[in-house]
């Protein structure tokens, strides 16, 4: 139904994609695989004609007979919407914030024509309930903003299948989900794919991902196309060296020898951080929002401690209280016996203790050299000039760049030298403690796999302890040696890392690690 | 919706009531005797003596502050030392003149500038977004009394299709008026569009790269009608500050151009009050714009909340 022929394209000269050939048959599903970069977005915006401006594209994309690089734009338009509907990552921007969900899902019908203003309000109802949100429980004069993520990626589904379309593209659908919703968003796009005899285009990252949705799946990497088979088949042959580096990068575990020494390097006990609730009236509120609800938590020397638990459980919350950002309501935390207190920590217990966080770029200022980015925690403890390159140095060699990098602005690195940098500023000043704050969620699997082992021979080298938090359950099984899952601000369950993965205990991690997606086991062998 | 209703208007309520403390203390309380300011270097003590107790500045300062803050509300804004009238009347057949001419700027201004900022950003980086550009830094750059004298020389000397200046009235009907308002309003309208236009650009451009915007191409929506269903609306919000910004500029602001087409708007009277040392009427009109910038404000709030669903919250 689709194919594409030698598709390439290239942007002011630099190309971005080249002869990249495929084809999805009715009702099947069409797993897109490849790292950032790779061109994997790129080509299904080709496909839909909504390619950037000055991007010139060449080769042959036919749809249902049809030519669709010659097809005049008013021929397009007719045809996004109706014949191919697209779904995009991001479900938080991806609805227009001052429009009604009814009149967003309302308006795919009314563009087409296909209905009059009452037949396409009584569609988008019956859509939406579809994709799980009947009128009871969200009324189609929701706005986006009222909506969780899961939910408004439904109301995108919901935009995107409106018309029955023939295909569906997918563009990391789930990528930007917790874990649980990942689970419910896949079975509804699997269910609704099936119910209509669509065919599917499904661009992700993620190998679970694909090998639990698509019939066939292609390989991309810097815009080409390296290998394309059957799921199974190609799953179980990795005849190309890339898919091959993709599998083992994605389930890479660091070589780690834990040496945990008897002292708690940070203690919390019995954490409380509520916020106060909304405003009832002009001066009454709500009862205070209780984000944190009692936690315990104890890092041993020399040990790696997994936080993990889907957004809005209190992660972040925790986290700046336990770095002493935010005052608490009760409870206490530690750092090597010394009180950790909002807002005034001294710089002998803040010098214990850093953080790295998700986002490396944007806790760097964009105008400073790297070596004066990372000398920053020196403002801690006074360190002579010589000493403090001599460390800057260190640090940066230590992880894995060169010395002279410290001379060059931050934006001259890539992402995952980026996350080195802003690792090399933890490291720096010789804490006890790091905590790592979501730390590689925003990598691709290659480069996670170079930080995870980095990760690992900094904690032997600097005798470091790591407080890992993520909602990326793999990670957290790849690199800590301890877990705690947590829920609705409270941890339902504490234990060793791999008895925990093994055999969870709570009902809400049972629910987590079932809904994690897995390449089927022979497969992988 | 009707809680940040009435939340902004407790706001408004208590910066009025700031504001309203702010002037009187600056006018009436810093140390300088306001009867003694206004009758000069030579005056008699006597003459001081006399104006004190016509101005009523013998009472306490707190008497004295809820006594004007009465005269306020039930509309005696007290009586001009040079005038000799009532400032109500001064002000309010000034303001005859100065808020249709604003209305008059800000409605040109902003049916200029809506429509040219979103051609430019439609055509970003094509031949009319270089000519907008270009004639917008030309809008800003030019002085409007010189825009206005030009206007002048040609729309009223040479075509004589509108007076030159001055104001009929409104018992003269209302086309004479508007006929007589047509070159200053446009004469403020032009820098003022000039600068919407490019932040409508901006703020436009901004919009059209957002996620929702692809979103709206992927269900079908022609380039244009994503621009005007998703874009517009959402672009709107930072072209209203400015709008609101503008009228609290324009109301009293427009003091050069009163003078080229003599027009006896608040701008003139509040220039002439300091000029001839009326304390009575630059007190009473600097509380007065005050009160419509608040005022605008309060309803640039509520636009905002109308267009943008997350901000209708109480704050």
């Amino acid at each position: 139904m689709l194919s594409v022929e030698g598709l390439s394209l290239s942007i002011r000269g630099a190309p971005v994609l080249s002869e990249v050939s495929f084809e999805v048959r009715p009702g099947e599903v069409f797993g897109l695989v490849g790292e950032s970069g790779s061109g994997k977005s790129m080509t299904a915006l080709s496909v839909m004609r909504l390619e950037p401006r000055g991007a010139e594209v060449t080769g042959r994309v036919v749809f249902e007979g049809r030519e669709l690089l010659r097809e005049p734009e008013r021929r397009m338009n007719a045809l996004r919407g109706r014949e191919v509907g697209m779904i995009f990552q991001e479900p938080m921007t991806a609805l227009n914030p001052v429009q009604t969900i009814g009149a967003q899902v309302a308006e795919t019908l009314l563009v087409h024509g296909a209905t009059d203003r009452a037949g396409a309000r009584a569609a988008a109802e019956a859509r939406l309930a579809r994709v799980g949100l009947p009128p009871e429980r969200c009324p189609l004069s929701r706005y986006p903003h009222e909506l969780s993520g899961g939910q408004r990626q439904r109301v995108c589904i919901a935009m995107a299948v409106a018309l029955r379309p023939k295909l569906l593209i997918a563009d990391e659908p789930t990528t930007a989900l917790d874990v649980t919703t990942q689970a419910q968003i896949l079975d509804l796009v699997r269910g609704l794919v099936a119910e209509e005899g669509m065919s599917l285009m499904l661009i992700t990252h993620d190998l679970a991902v694909v090998s639990g949705m698509a019939d066939r799946v292609a390989v991309m990497k810097d815009g080409r196309i390296v290998e394309q088979d059957a799921t199974e088949r190609l799953f179980r042959g990795r005849s190309h060296p890339y898919t091959e580096k993709l599998f083992s990068d994605s389930a890479h575990v660091p070589d780690r020898e834990p040496h945990i020494r008897r002292a708690p390097v940070l203690e919390v006990v019995g954490l409380v951080r509520e916020y106060p609730g909304p405003r009832k009236g002009l001066i009454a509120r709500h009862a205070a929002v209780r984000a944190v609800d009692g936690v315990d938590l104890t890092v041993h020397a020399g040990e790696s401690v997994g936080l993990v638990g889907e957004s809005g459980c209190g992660k972040s919350t925790l986290t700046r209280a336990i770095l002493g950002l935010e005052g608490l309501q009760g409870g206490a935390v530690r750092l090597e016996g010394a009180p950790v207190v909002a807002p005034h920590v001294g710089p002998e217990v803040r010098r214990r203790m850093q953080v790295v966080f998700q986002d490396p770029y944007g806790s760097f200022n964009p105008r400073h050299r790297v070596d004066r980015l990372v000398a920053e925690p020196f403002h801690l403890e006074p360190v002579p000039e010589a000493e403090r390159r001599d460390r800057v140095a260190e640090a940066l060699e230590a992880v894995g760049l060169k010395a002279g990098d410290g001379a060059r602005f931050i934006h001259e690195f890539s992402g995952g030298q980026r996350q080195r940098i802003a690792i090399a500023r933890a490291i720096v000043i010789r804490p006890s403690l790091v905590i790592l704050d979501e730390a590689v969620s925003a990598l691709d699997v290659s480069i996670r796999a170079r930080i995870l082992d980095l990760l690992a021979a900094l904690q032997g080298r600097f005798r470091l302890s790591y407080l890992f938090i993520s909602h990326d359950l793999s990670v957290v099984r790849a690199i800590t040696d301890r877990v705690l899952v947590m829920k609705a601000g409270r941890i339902v369950e504490e234990g060793a890392t791999a008895a925990v993965f093994d055999g969870p205990e709570h009902p809400y991690t049972k629910e987590l690690i079932a809904a994690v997606p897995r390449v089927p086991e022979g497969w992988v062998a | 919706m009707l809680r940040f209703f009435l939340s902004r208007l407790l706001s408004l309520v208590l910066s009025l009531a700031v504001a309203s403390l702010v002037i009187f203390t600056v006018i009436e309380v810093i140390p300088g005797d306001p009867a003694a300011f206004m009758l000069g270097l030579n005056a008699e003590p006597e003459a001081v003596a006399a104006l004190r107790a016509e101005l009523g500045l013998q009472g306490g300062y707190i008497d004295r502050y809820l006594g004007w803050i009465g005269g306020l509300l039930a509309g005696d804004f007290g009586t001009s030392y040079t005038y000799r009238v009532p400032v109500a009347e001064l002000v309010a057949a000034r303001l005859w003149v100065s808020l249709p001419l604003t209305l008059y700027a800000l409605a040109l201004s902003t049916l200029i500038a809506i429509p040219v900022g979103v051609v430019a950003a439609a055509r970003r980086g094509g031949a009319a977004d270089y000519g907008i550009m270009g004639a917008t830094q030309l809008g800003i750059a030019v002085p409007n009394f010189w825009f206005a004298m030009l206007l002048v020389l040609v729309f009223a000397i040479k075509l004589a299709w509108f007076p030159s200046g001055g104001f009929p009235g409104w018992d003269q009907g209302l086309w004479p008026n508007l006929k007589a308002l047509t070159l200053p309003a446009i004469a403020l309208a032009l820098p003022q569009a000039s600068i919407l236009a490019r932040v409508m650009r901006s703020s436009l451009l901004e919009t059209l790269g957002q996620d929702y915007i692809r979103t709206a191409r992927a269900k079908g929506l022609s380039r244009q009608a994503a621009v005007l269903k998703h874009a517009l609306r959402n672009a709107l919000i930072p072209v209203m500050t400015i709008l609101g910004l503008q009228f609290s500029f324009l109301l009293a602001g427009a003091i050069i151009i009163e003078n080229v087409f003599f027009l006896p708007g608040l701008g003139r009277l509040i220039f002439q009050g300091i000029t001839q040392r009326d304390l009575i009427v630059v007190e009473s009109v600097v509380m007065l714009l005050v009160f419509a910038v608040i005022l605008v404000t309060f309803l640039v709030d509520l636009a905002y909340a109308a267009v943008d669903p997350r901000l209708r919250r109480a704050r």
